[in-house]
């Protein structure tokens, strides 16, 4: 275990070191794939390029400005780039979401709503989230399955 | 029919309209209704029934997950790990309530009666646990009994919540589904016209489809047929555009041509199948069709109308040029004009025309060499025997031993028979001298004629008679000699095929006043009945192989028919070998109006010292026999050796008769007679043609020039005699009994009495052939100038030859003895004027 997180801590750039660094805060998110199992806190999270977008969602009342980093960044990170990731929440529920459908614009792990850091109350810390107000052809139940909130691990699938 | 046509016009245009407005009806309705079930399936499509309901189950769950932690953490308060649980579980639940309290999916559920207190409620009992979540373990483990109690009770809360979304969510789905069905019903009411349409629409095609497949059949064996007859046809059938592209090639081009379709096709009609000289008009002939030009319109020169045949020629393959026919005619597809040649090979046809032509030419040609044959004959055997018998005649009067006299009259028969072999063959298509239209009596000719063949019938021991019947007895207009020619032939024939037999000669004049029969019968070895048919044919004589008794050239019959057809008669024959042959000869002639000529007695001769006669001829035996022949009758001759020295005589001194030969080298006869008219003393001098051959288109040459008769070669003194005779001017004081020719010699004179003196005692003697010997005594007499004494020779070798009877002929006879002894006086021989020389 330790001896393959060396090797990811190893063939991570800046973004691993910006882990080291903030290696005080809880870690948000843990993506196992290929080249091992990383952890994410918030800030390793922002030191990503940021992607935002405003859309209402069913679940919240009137339209939301989300910010995150695109699920593809993580999977690139993670070389998840073939079969689906399985995403799953705190209270372990649980969806698969095939890579191919993962496009590098959207979903977003967003981690700020509204310029907030989301608590676990506000269906945060993270949240995978469509922008579907841009696109109707997002609004449907399959979509709607895959925006699971309270995020905290990935992993490669079947 | 022009009714119902339309009514099926319209019928057929207002059907598919009516049609292709259902079409357009359905269409629109479709598209209406397809736009409200997409926007149906969209509806489903963009579900949130479902993930609420499973939100909502989801939100129990969780109060239950939240339940469990707060009594692991009752169960074990000092383990930090469930207090830590509890926390998690709370903030989840907490985001759920959060979630069902704004979030819009939820918007008609908190609508529901009861839904909002419950949620308030809840939300409250948050509310109120928050500080104690985000407080130590210590007091919320302390307040583990309150808030089991406080999410306890909140439980059914949730479920209330739940119970009240399944509610909402079903009557919901339920609206929706019905409206679904709505929808598909109405989709089903525009499928079911649609199906219909569609069914008609498959039914209609499948008639159609059907009537075009029979009428697609019936073309295909439309153009089955037309194929096998443009393939069957014998003629070559083409078809080209304006530009000369050939578009279709028949088998019987192919033969024709020579090439194969492919090489031909596309190829261009007027470089590979139309002869160099042919191109042109092959050009002018596509123009025309170009032009639209159709059959019979704008017909020029070349470019006829379709209609008519075209000779013309075609080139073969092997550049060989065919003579053809060819007719075309104008049709046209959706290219254009179409140019439809029908060609037929005619090179048989023009060989066999070509060789028929060469048939004909050569016929022509025969025909043309037999007239030049003649026309040789007629010249060059004529003149030389010419002066073989005029010199006989002569010689007869000089004195001669009684051997000479025997070879003499041997020369002189057969001098005759050469001439009248001769004349034989020329005889169809000469005209004799004087063989022209005039009054004649029908019977005078045939006792004349037949008394001048008695002796050659008694030669053969025949006897001939002459029998003239009918009632009628004038006096007819025609040309007495070619009447004669016929008789003469026939009994000539007679004659020749009898032998110790009887030749009848019948002239029937009972037909009517014009109407003539002659009839030649025999008793001779007649004619086998397959001959029959060929004897009137040129140079037939019957058995040639054998006893060649009968001398001839086979013409005699073949020279009567031509006669006979020329005076537009009829000659037929019978005949039964062994008993005999009948001739029968029937012309019409017209009567005759002015007076019958009485023909000059030969005998009378005119003697005149005074009558000047230039004689003209290149043959100086003929000038010779023809100026004592003259010269016998008294005259003076001048002679000259051609038409140019005889034009130089004319012109210098007046002449009372010009006897001219026709060819003759330096100047012809024709054109001297020409020049002497013209001026001279001589202009209105009598000019006789002396010619060896005249056809009649010679005559009427002759007569043009001028030259008023002909004489034919060869000259006997008989016709010269008739000449002279015929001249009243030119006869001079003519005493009956005069020694005419001062200039005959006194030997021959003497030789002449003498003669006449010994041969008057032979025929008052009553010995021998007594007809010949008066023959013969009259032709001296002649010569020697005793015209009576001739005239009554003659008329006694007549009265001899046609039988009459012996006291008449005792009386002719006596009556001469006394006419001789009255010119010769009883004493002495030499005539006066004779002895005044």
């Amino acid at each position: 275990m330790f001896r393959s997180t060396l090797v990811a801590a190893l063939g991570l750039a800046a973004a691993l070191s910006a882990t080291v660094a903030a290696a005080g805060d809880a870690p948000l998110l843990t993506v196992v794939g290929p080249s091992g199992v990383q952890t994410y806190d918030l800030p390793a999270l922002e030191a990503f390029p940021m992607a935002e977008f405003q859309t209402s969602t069913i679940w919240t009342k009137g339209s939301t400005r989300f910010q995150g980093v695109p699920l593809k960044t993580l999977l690139d990170a993670a070389r998840i780039s073939q079969g689906s990731v399985v995403a799953k929440a705190i209270n372990d529920y649980a969806v698969e979401i095939p890579v191919a459908e993962v496009t590098a614009d959207y979903p977003i792990v967003a981690y700020r709503m509204d310029g907030q850091v989301m608590s676990v109350r506000d269906k945060g810390p993270l949240w995978v989230i469509y922008p579907f107000d841009a696109d109707p052809a997002l609004q449907t139940e399959v979509t709607y399955s895959r925006s699971i909130w309270q995020l905290d691990r990935l992993a490669a699938g079947q | 029919m022009k009714g119902a046509g339309g009514r099926r016009g319209l019928a057929t245009n207002l059907v598919p309209a009516l049609f292709a407005l259902l079409v357009g009806v359905l269409a629109v309705a479709a598209w209406t209704f397809h736009a409200d079930i997409r926007r149906q399936i969209e509806d489903l499509g963009i579900a949130n029934s479902d993930s609420t309901q499973w939100f909502l189950a989801q939100s129990e769950v969780e109060a239950l997950a939240l339940e469990r932690a707060i009594l692991l953490l009752r169960a074990e308060p000092g383990v930090p790990e469930r207090a830590d649980d509890v926390r998690r579980r709370f903030d989840i639940f907490y985001s759920r309530v959060q979630t069902l309290r704004t979030g819009q999916a939820f918007a008609n559920l908190r609508a529901l009666d009861g839904v909002a207190p419950v949620l308030d409620d809840l939300q409250a009992r948050l509310e109120a646990t928050v500080p104690l979540i985000d407080g130590d373990d210590a007091p919320l483990v302390a307040a583990l009994d309150m808030l089991e109690a406080r999410f306890g009770a909140a439980l059914p809360l949730v479920r209330q919540v739940s119970l009240a979304g399944v509610r909402q969510f079903a009557g919901e789905s339920d609206g929706r589904r019905q409206h679904v069905v709505l929808a598909l019903f109405q989709l089903l009411m525009l499928v079911v016209p649609l199906f219909l349409v569609l069914v008609c629409t498959t039914v209609v095609l499948f008639v159609m489809g059907r009537a075009a497949r029979v009428q697609t059949e019936r073309i295909a064996a439309a153009g089955d047929q037309m194929r096998s007859l443009f393939d069957a046809s014998t003629d070559a059938i083409l078809f080209a555009r304006p530009d000369g592209r050939v578009r279709g090639y028949n088998k019987a081009a192919r033969r024709l041509y020579g090439y194969e379709p492919d090489e031909v096709i596309g190829g261009d009609l007027v470089e590979l199948l139309t002869p160099p000289e042919q191109r042109g008009m092959a050009r002018a002939l596509l123009a025309g069709v170009q032009q639209g030009r159709a059959r019979g319109e704008g017909a020029g020169a070349g470019v006829g109308a379709g209609a008519e045949v075209i000779q013309s020629t075609a080139q073969h393959k092997s550049g060989r040029i065919v003579p053809v026919e060819m007719s075309w005619a104008i049709a046209s597809d959706r290219a254009g004009p179409l140019l439809v040649a029908f060609v037929r090979d005619v090179s048989r046809r023009v060989q066999q025309e070509a060789e028929l032509t060469l048939a004909r030419d050569r016929a022509v040609a025969g025909e043309k060499a037999k007239a030049r044959m003649i026309a040789v004959m007629s010249h060059e055997m004529r003149t030389p025997l010419n002066g073989i018998l005029g010199t006989l005649d002569l010689l007869k009067l000089t004195p001669l031993q009684p051997g000479q006299q025997q070879y003499l009259a041997a020369m002189e028969q057969s001098g005759r028979m050469l001439l009248r072999h001769v004349n034989d063959v020329l005889d169809a298509s000469r005209a004799a001298g004087g063989a022209t239209a005039g009054p004649l009596d029908p019977a005078a000719i045939v006792r004349g004629t037949v008394a001048g063949l008695q002796a050659h019938a008694q030669a053969r021991g025949n006897r001939i008679t002459v029998d003239v019947t009918g009632d009628h007895d004038g006096l007819l207009y025609g040309n007495a000699t070619q009447i004669e020619q016929i008789l003469v032939n026939l009994v000539g024939n007679a004659i020749k095929f009898t032998e110790n037999g009887l030749i009848q000669v019948e002239l029937d004049r009972s037909g009517g006043p014009g109407q003539v029969e002659l009839r030649v019968s025999d008793s001779g070895i007649g004619i086998a009945e397959e001959d029959l048919s060929r004897i009137f044919d040129e140079f037939v004589t019957l058995c040639p192989t054998f006893d060649r008794t009968v001398p001839g050239t086979g013409l005699g019959l073949s020279i009567v028919k031509t006669l006979v057809e020329a005076m537009h008669g009829r000659i037929e024959v019978a005949s039964e070998p062994g008993q005999g042959t009948v001739f029968s000869v029937t012309f019409d002639l017209p009567p005759a109006t002015g007076p019958v000529p009485v023909p000059a007695p030969p005998a009378a001769v005119p003697t005149s010292g005074s009558r000047r006669v230039l004689v003209v001829d290149d043959n100086a035996i003929n000038r010779l026999v023809v100026g004592d022949m003259l010269r016998l009758h008294g005259c003076e001759v001048t002679e000259a050796e051609d038409g140019l020295s005889g034009c130089g005589l004319a012109a210098a001194r007046p002449f009372d008769l010009i006897l001219m030969d026709i060819s003759m080298p330096r100047l012809n006869g024709v054109e001297a007679a020409r020049r002497i008219r013209q001026s001279g003393p001589n202009a209105a001098t009598p000019i006789i043609a002396l010619t060896a051959h005249a056809m009649p288109e010679d005559i009427a040459r002759f007569r043009e020039a001028g030259m008023e008769r002909v004489l034919v070669k060869p000259l006997q003194l008989a016709d010269l005699t008739a000449v002279l005779a015929a001249r009243p001017a030119l006869a001079g004081p003519s005493p009956s009994l005069v020694a005419g020719s001062s200039r005959l010699s006194p030997d021959l004179m003497d030789r002449i009495v003498c003669e006449l003196r010994s041969g008057v005692g032979a025929l008052a003697g009553g010995a021998g052939d007594r007809a010949a010997l008066a023959h013969r005594l009259a032709g001296s007499a002649a010569l020697g100038g005793f015209s009576g004494l001739h005239g009554a020779l003659v008329r006694l070798e007549q009265a001899l030859r046609g039988g009459a009877d012996k006291g008449d002929t005792a009386r002719q006879i006596a009556d001469l003895s006394l006419q001789f002894d009255r010119c010769l006086g009883a004493g002495g021989l030499e005539p006066a004027e004779n002895a005044a020389s």
